[in-house]
Parts: structure tokens; sequence; C-alpha cells
């Protein structure tokens, strides 16, 4: 019975009924409410809708009764990152890692941890560990993919990228990556396929709307003539100024009468690439997908 | 090998403030244009702080407000004795001092994002930047003071 309810738990928790999940496990902890195993699931399903203090709050609890569980301090690290209590994390991944070095989940997470706190020396050498122990893991690749990003290294990373691909072609996260690459590179309308596909499969998913919403932006038959300044994004804006200045001492120096539409026409493109993006964002949110 | 593991078992971020995004790359952009080398610079303390390229950022940082004072120096000065002749812009023309005060906080934060690059790029990955209206107003404002008071400042000398 015990089991059964666990897995029924568990199969919420997969199709993403999170409240569900929650509220059924929380009714069973009322009758049990020293089980460690629902305590680490309920740590887990506020993991998964981002209540970290909730969750953290329930995995300490559930570590006050078994100090030394793994699991438990597992899902805690993972809560204290979210919660971007790195300190605090970064005492319990080390010491989850000095209890258990062949573990390349534990790595992978310290690497993860040293990332997002702008240590990527640190991240690169933790991940390059993580896959020594497991050469196979797409989640340590797909890591090391971002590590790749971050450190400017796109054709390394994309490299990665086309063989995590090809081994998991529907695998989400494997997309998401693929995603970030395409915005990365301005390949805005491959990034707005790729996006919407993810959106079918997440549809309440706010950021991917957001995302999309901007990409039909820089993507519409409007933003043609703006297209250097989309390819080419604050970079374009400072050549946009340093041209009007040298327009500007063009005139002054040319006494031709057309010149002077030649400038205005010139401050309206200026003009209209400022105003495009907000004006049609606004549009198409208010259109809908 | 197992040295290996034990040095990188040792704890990073001990003392050390929590890692906040960084302001978009745009909005420094935004700021350089408006706020000059000094809004800049007070723009980008924190990203500076975070990027660890110096063990004693705040030196880097003193090594940075020392160029951008010289800088300012010397457009007030130039104001009152004039570019040298290689240099095809009128100092006493205040539009053009304008555009070269704006070309000397584009090529701090040209150096500054070559040498963040990588901050910049984590922290998108990370997700969305902090809201930069305050602090970039503040900074443009604060920077804008400055300049005035360091040009005023240089060409009351030089007269």
């Amino acid at each position: 019975m015990h089991s059964d309810n666990h897995q029924s738990i568990q199969y919420l928790v997969d199709i993403g009924r999170y409240n569900q999940a929650k509220q059924e496990t929380q009714d069973l902890l009322h009758s049990d409410p020293n089980n460690i195993e629902l305590l680490g699931l309920l740590a887990t399903i506020c993991w998964y809708q981002d209540d970290f203090e909730e969750g953290i709050e329930v995995a300490e609890t559930g570590l006050s009764y078994s100090p030394d569980n793994e699991v438990l301090k597992h899902i805690l690290f993972l809560l204290l990152l979210g919660d971007e209590q790195f300190e605090d994390s970064e005492v319990l991944i080390i010491d989850l890692i000095r209890n258990n070095p062949r573990n390349d989940d534990y790595f992978r997470g310290y690497a993860e941890l040293m990332l997002y706190t702008f240590h990527l020396g640190k991240a690169k050498k933790l991940i390059a560990e993580a896959i020594r122990i497991a050469p196979d893991d797409a989640s340590s690749q797909l890591i090391a993919t971002l590590i790749d990003i971050a450190d400017g290294k796109l054709t390394e990373s994309k490299k990665k990228l086309e063989k995590l691909i090809k081994e998991s072609p529907d695998d989400e996260h494997i997309l998401r990556l693929l995603l970030l690459q395409l915005c990365i590179k301005k390949k805005h309308h491959a990034a707005m396929l790729l996006a919407q596909e993810l959106l079918r499969r997440n549809p309440h998913e706010q950021e991917l709307i957001d995302l999309i919403i901007s990409l039909r932006t820089t993507t519409h038959w409007s933003a043609i003539p703006l297209w250097p300044v989309y390819r080419f994004g604050w970079v374009a804006s400072i050549a946009m100024w340093m041209i009007y200045i040298v327009l500007v001492r063009m005139e002054d120096k040319m006494s031709v009468a057309w010149f002077n539409y030649v400038v205005w026409g010139y401050l309206g493109w200026c003009l209209y690439s400022w105003i495009h993006q907000p004006v049609f964002n606004r549009i198409f949110k208010s259109r809908g997908l | 090998m197992q040295q290996n593991i034990e040095n990188l078992l040792q704890q990073t971020l001990v003392g050390s403030k929590p890692a906040r995004p960084m302001y978009s790359i745009s909005s420094h952009v935004i700021v350089a244009f408006f706020g000059g080398p000094f809004g800049l610079l007070f723009y980008s303390l924190n990203s500076i702080r975070y990027s660890r390229l110096l063990k004693r950022w705040w030196l880097g940082y003193l090594v940075l407000f020392a160029v951008v004072l010289a800088s300012q120096i010397y457009l007030g000065q130039a104001t009152v004795t004039g570019f040298p002749n290689w240099i095809p812009i009128d100092a006493k023309v205040p539009a053009d001092l304008k555009i070269v005060n704006r070309i000397i906080a584009l090529l701090i934060m040209g150096f500054l994002y070559l040498l963040q690059k990588r901050l910049f790029t984590i922290s998108e990955l990370k997700g969305e930047s902090p809201k930069p209206w305050i602090p970039a107003i503040i900074s443009s404002i604060l920077g804008f003071v400055f300049s005035i008071a360091s040009i005023t400042g240089a060409i009351s000398y030089a007269q």
C-alpha cells in the first residue's frame, strides 16, 4: 500500500502534476510525519515547483531524523542552489563528494554551482571529473556544453551538442541547450521553430512564451530593414551613432540641399530601430500565440 | 590525481558575497553613452568586483578611475590649449567635446566587456538580468556630475 502510494505520487511528479502530488504527499505525512521517503518526495516536489523555502524546511526536517541520508542531503543541495544560498550549498556538496567520490552527479552539481558563481576554471575541472567517472552521462555533457558556451568556445559546444542530439534527439534539456545556442548565434528563425516545439510540450511556460514573442518580432517582415541591429546588437548601436556623427559632419561640409533628407531619413531609421521591438512585442503579446 | 581532487574540494565561496547576475551589456552601452566614462565606472562596480581578474579588484578599479580622471582633466585642458594637430577635432566646440567623451566611455566599455565577456555570458545563461533603471540613472547622473566637475576644474587650472 505504502509503495503503491509512493508510486502514484511519483507518477504525478513525472507527468508534471506537482500540486496534486504535493497534496497527496502532505496527506500521507499527516499520518506518518517522520517518513523519510515522503519528506524526500515532498522536498523534491518543492524543488520542481521552485518553492525553495518550503523545500529547504522539509529537507532539514528529514535530515534531523536521519542526518546521514544521502538522498535528502542531495535534494537539500539542489534547493539551496536554487535559493542562491551558494555558500551553504557548497559545504553540503563537498561533504557529499567526500563520502561518495565516485558519484558523478555530485561532481556535476558542484560544477553547476561553480559555473553560476562565476568560477569558470573550477567548474571546468569538476565537470571533467564527472565525465571521467561517467563518460556517457548526457547530463554531464550538457553542463560541459554550457561551460563551453560560457567560455566562448562555441565550436566545441556545437560539436558536443550535435553528438548529444544524435544520441537523444528528443531530450528536452538538450533541445533547450540547442535553443540557447541558436539564440546566441542570432539564428532567430530556427530558434523560433524550436521554441514553438518546446512550447507545445510545456504550454504554460511563461519564459518560452516571452521568448517566442521576442523572436516573432525579430523575424517579422517589418524587421527586415533592421537586420544589422538585430544581428549585431549593441555593436550596431554604437556604429549607428558613429555613422550619424559622420553624416552630420558631411552635411556641414556639403552644400547640397538633398543631403538634409538623407540625414533625416537616417534619423528616422534610428528611431524605428528603437521603437520596433517594444511596439511589436506588445502587438504580438496582445494577439496571443 | 587524489591531490587534484582534494584541491577541488576546498571551499571557494566562504565569506564571499552572493554572485548576482550582471546588468545587461546593452544597459552598459546606454550608461556609457549618457553617463560618460565616470558613469560607466560607477555602473560597472559590481561586475568588476565579481570578475576576479585581479586578487585585489579594488586596485584595478582605482587604476581605471585614475585613467578616467586623467582623460577628463586632459579634455578640460584641451578646451583652453586645443588638441594636437593630428586630432581633427576642435576641443573648443562643446558638441565635439561630448563626442570625444562618449568615444572614451565606449572604448572603456569595450575594454571591460572583453575582460568580462565570460561573466556576461554566464549571466545570460542564468536568466534575466536585474532591472537596471535605478542604478543606471544614478550612475549616469553621478557620472555627469563627476565629468563636469573634473573638466571644469581642469579648465580653471589651465586658464
